[in-house]
This record gives structure tokens, C-alpha cells and sequence, in this order.
């Protein structure tokens, strides 16, 4: 029988690239977003499901409706996220609350929905958080403190639940294309990657490249890991002066 | 130097020299405001342990809110006023060392710690922040937030310093000194 996922924030940037690279190695994957057209369109194009709603919205359980419509779950990839452009003065009270919501506690509820099922099957959560989390940026201060949260929090969950089976891990990925930066609206133009600080290694990260790392952890290959979060960065928190390596972005 | 502690009251505050320091975030933006301090400590160790998996997730927003969100607002008004401010942030031992039988402090601890660092980089402050264990004498945690907040060590900007005797500076350290 096929493998099942869940991926939330599936409906654009790395988490449509995720639904891609899962269907391709053939899971069948339950495509969760804000948009039904979105989601719809990326469901229809790997032969998956939509699920619509808000992540935030306490009443939306997107776990309950993969898990019913699927048949049960091998993976919740709890891939949603915003982001705010502010520094710490800038930051205002309802963008906290916002990233708070999203970022950290629709993590929290809909991991805790997921433990049951995924203890069933022997399966594991996935958490998208940010290379922000691991070392922080001023200039996204709110979103870099929400991302070293949600990354104890997988630490902690992968401690907790490991008895029961269910691993839990995170992804921590550098500017990404298409991701936050190339879709949140009004951040960039659609596929920009201008003013981009280059990597050690040079290249832009594709949306590609993160999701081979998520199927790796979703994996059978992955059986023994748990409570990590993998950076997906091309070596740009692995040192202080790392980013001053290449001016310029190539791919 | 004017000094402002916020947070919950009790013997931490009493040692960091406030009686009744103000908790709630528009007690602490208005003490902030009114007396202009040049040296803010903020408690967000409150809270007993708990284990994620058995929080509900109102819960654990209402316990961020009291930390978190009350230092993130705190260290926000600081950074407007027209002076430099030294900012301790006094968050649970999991700052640095998630512990699962305590995540939702683990969590708030790290959203403290990261918060420290961004702080730390930010114009007109300089922040650290203390991740103190339980049971661990007020006394104690006072001398070490004096040291961050009193400008002797300039340096000393973005870090966190964990105050456990060492339960965690190895694997089971705590283990091995009850054996021993």
C-alpha cells in the first residue's frame, strides 16, 4: 500500500515542491492550504487530495481530514508558515500573534493530532522551520525567535514520543526559490532572487532541494533519526564570516 | 542607574530588587516608559514542568504570552528610549538544553534566548540572557544578572549563560551526582 502524507503550506514554495518529490517516490499526499485553487492545483497535478483551511484556525484539523481521507498517515509534514519583515522595533503586536499562531501553535495542536495515527502506522512529523531558528537575522526578528521555538519544541516531541515510535524531526532551510521569500506576498516578485546573500556555496537553494531532504526524513532511511533539525542552507550558518564568501548568487 | 524589574513577583524579583515588579505587558510598557531605565531584567521562568505532548496548545499560548511575549514587548519599548539600556532575560535551564519532561518551558526558554540574541544586535541595547535550573538560590541568579547588567564585562552582549551547577553540561551529569 502506498505511503500517506499530510503536508501543510503544500500549495506553494517548498511545500508544493515536498507534495512533487512525495508523490514521485509514490506517496499519496494530502495536499492541506489556505486557497482551494491552490491546493486543489497541486493535489490534481500529483494525483493527491486538497484540503482547505487556515492553520491557525484552532477549528481546522487538517490532521483528522488527511487521516479520514486517506485511510490513515504515514507522515505530517507541518510545513505552514509566515513570515513578517521586521526588526525588533518594527515588530507589532498582531504580527507576533500571527507568527505565534502559525509558526508555533497550529505546529503544537496538529502534531498533537497526529501522534495516534502516525504511532499507528510507525510513521513521523516533519517540522518546516528556518535556518533563522538555528542563528537569527534582525531584520526578521520576530520570525527567527518563533523558528528556535518551534525547533525545541521538535526536540522535545522527538524525545517524548519516541517510545511510542513517532519520530519527530525539522528542516531548517536558507533562502529558498520558490519559497517564503519568492511567494509571500509583497516580499519579492514571483522568482527574484536579487539582493540575495550567496551561500558558501553559491547557488540559490531550490525548493527541490528541500524536499529531498524531507523525503529522506520521512523515509525508511531516516528509521533511527529523530529530534534533529537538518540544515538546508549550502553552508551558511556552518560559519560567522561564511555569507561573505560569494557576492553574487549563482545557480 | 535606574534598574526595572519585570515579571512575576516572588523571591527572584525580591533578589533582583523589586517588590511587586510589573508582570502584565501594559503594567510593563508603562514602567518602562515612566521610569526610563537603564538596566532592565526581565522573569520568564514561570511555570512548572510539563511535557508538550500533554499540554493543550491554549495552554502553552497562555504560558508563552507570559514570557515570551511580555519580554518581546519589553525589550521592544526599551530599544525607544533615547538612552542605551542593558537587558537580562532570566529564562528556564532548557533555554539551551531542551528538556521533554519540561518542553513548554524549554520552549518559551528558547524564544527567550533567541530573543536575547536578536536584542543583542540591535542599536542602543545590549542583552544576554540567564538560563536558570530550579531550586537554584535567588542570590545567585541576582549575582549573575548583576554582572550582565552592571557593564563591567562591555563584551558580554548575546549570550546565554546557563546557571545548573552543570546538571547539563554532559549526558546525565545529574544522574552521576546523585550516584556519586
Amino acid at each position: 500500500m502506498s505511503r500517506r502524507a499530510l503536508v501543510t503550506g503544500g500549495s506553494s514554495g517548498i511545500g508544493a515542491a515536498i507534495c512533487r518529490r512525495l508523490a514521485a517516490d509514490g506517496w499519496t499526499v494530502a495536499v492541506a492550504g489556505r486557497s482551494a485553487d491552490r491546493a486543489g492545483a497541486v493535489a490534481d497535478a500529483i494525483g493527491g487530495v486538497a484540503i482547505v483551511g487556515d492553520v491557525a484556525d484552532p477549528t481546522h484539523d487538517p490532521v483528522a481530514e488527511a487521516v479520514r481521507r486517506l485511510g490513515g498517515l504515514d507522515a505530517a509534514i507541518l510545513n505552514a508558515g509566515v513570515i513578517v519583515e521586521a526588526d525588533l522595533a518594527a515588530t507589532e503586536a498582531d504580527d507576533w500573534a500571527t507568527l505565534l499562531d502559525v509558526n508555533v501553535l497550529a505546529v503544537h495542536r496538529q502534531a498533537r493530532a497526529a501522534r495516534a495515527p502516525l504511532a499507528a502506522t510507525g510513521g513521523s512529523i516533519l517540522i518546516t522551520a528556518s535556518d533563522a531558528g538555528v542563528w537569527g537575522e534582525t531584520a526578521i526578528a520576530a520570525y527567527s525567535i518563533t523558528k528556535r521555538m518551534v525547533l525545541a519544541l521538535t526536540r522535545c516531541l522527538g524525545a517524548e514520543w519516541g517510545p511510542d515510535g513517532v519520530r519527530v524531526n525539522a528542516l531548517c532551510p536558507g533562502d529558498t526559490s520558490p519559497g517564503m521569500l519568492t511567494t509571500t506576498s509583497g516580499r519579492r516578485p514571483p522568482g527574484a532572487t536579487d539582493g540575495w546573500i550567496a551561500p558558501p556555496l553559491g547557488t540559490v537553494i531550490e525548493g527541490d532541494d528541500v524536499a529531498a531532504a524531507a523525503a529522506f526524513l520521512v523515509g525508511p532511511d531516516a528509521r533511527r533519526i529523530s529530534g534533529v533539525g537538518l540544515l538546508v542552507d549550502a553552508a551558511m550558518r556552518a560559519s560567522s564570516s561564511g555569507w561573505t564568501i560569494h557576492r553574487e548568487i549563482s545557480r | 542607574m535606574t534598574r526595572l524589574v519585570v515579571g512575576p513577583t516572588g523571591a527572584l524579583a525580591r533578589a533582583l530588587g523589586a517588590v511587586a515588579p510589573p508582570e502584565r505587558m501594559g503594567q510593563a510598557v508603562a514602567a518602562i516608559l515612566e521610569q526610563q531605565p537603564t538596566e532592565l531584567a526581565i522573569i520568564g521562568t514561570g511555570g512548572g514542568p510539563a511535557p508538550l505532548g500533554a499540554t493543550p496548545t491554549d495552554d502553552l499560548s497562555a504560558a508563552l504570552d507570559r514570557t515570551v511575549g511580555l519580554a518581546l514587548v519589553a525589550v521592544k519599548v526599551a530599544g525607544q528610549l533615547e538612552h542605551p539600556v542593558r537587558i537580562a532575560l532570566i529564562a528556564p535551564a532548557a533555554a539551551l538544553m531542551p528538556d521533554h519532561a519540561d518542553g513548554v518551558r524549554s520552549v518559551a526558554g528558547a524564544g527567550l534566548a533567541m530573543l536575547g540574541e536578536i536584542a543583542a544586535a540591535t542599536p542602543g541595547m545590549a542583552a544576554s540572557t540567564v538560563a536558570v535550573a530550579d531550586g537554584v538560590p535567588p542570590e545567585e541568579v541576582a549575582a549573575v544578572v548583576d554582572l550582565v547588567l552592571g557593564g563591567t564585562a562591555p563584551a558580554l552582549n548575546g549570550a546565554t549563560i546557563r546557571l545548573d551547577g552543570g546538571r547539563d553540561a554532559v549526558l546525565a551529569a545529574a544522574t552521576r551526582a546523585e550516584e556519586g
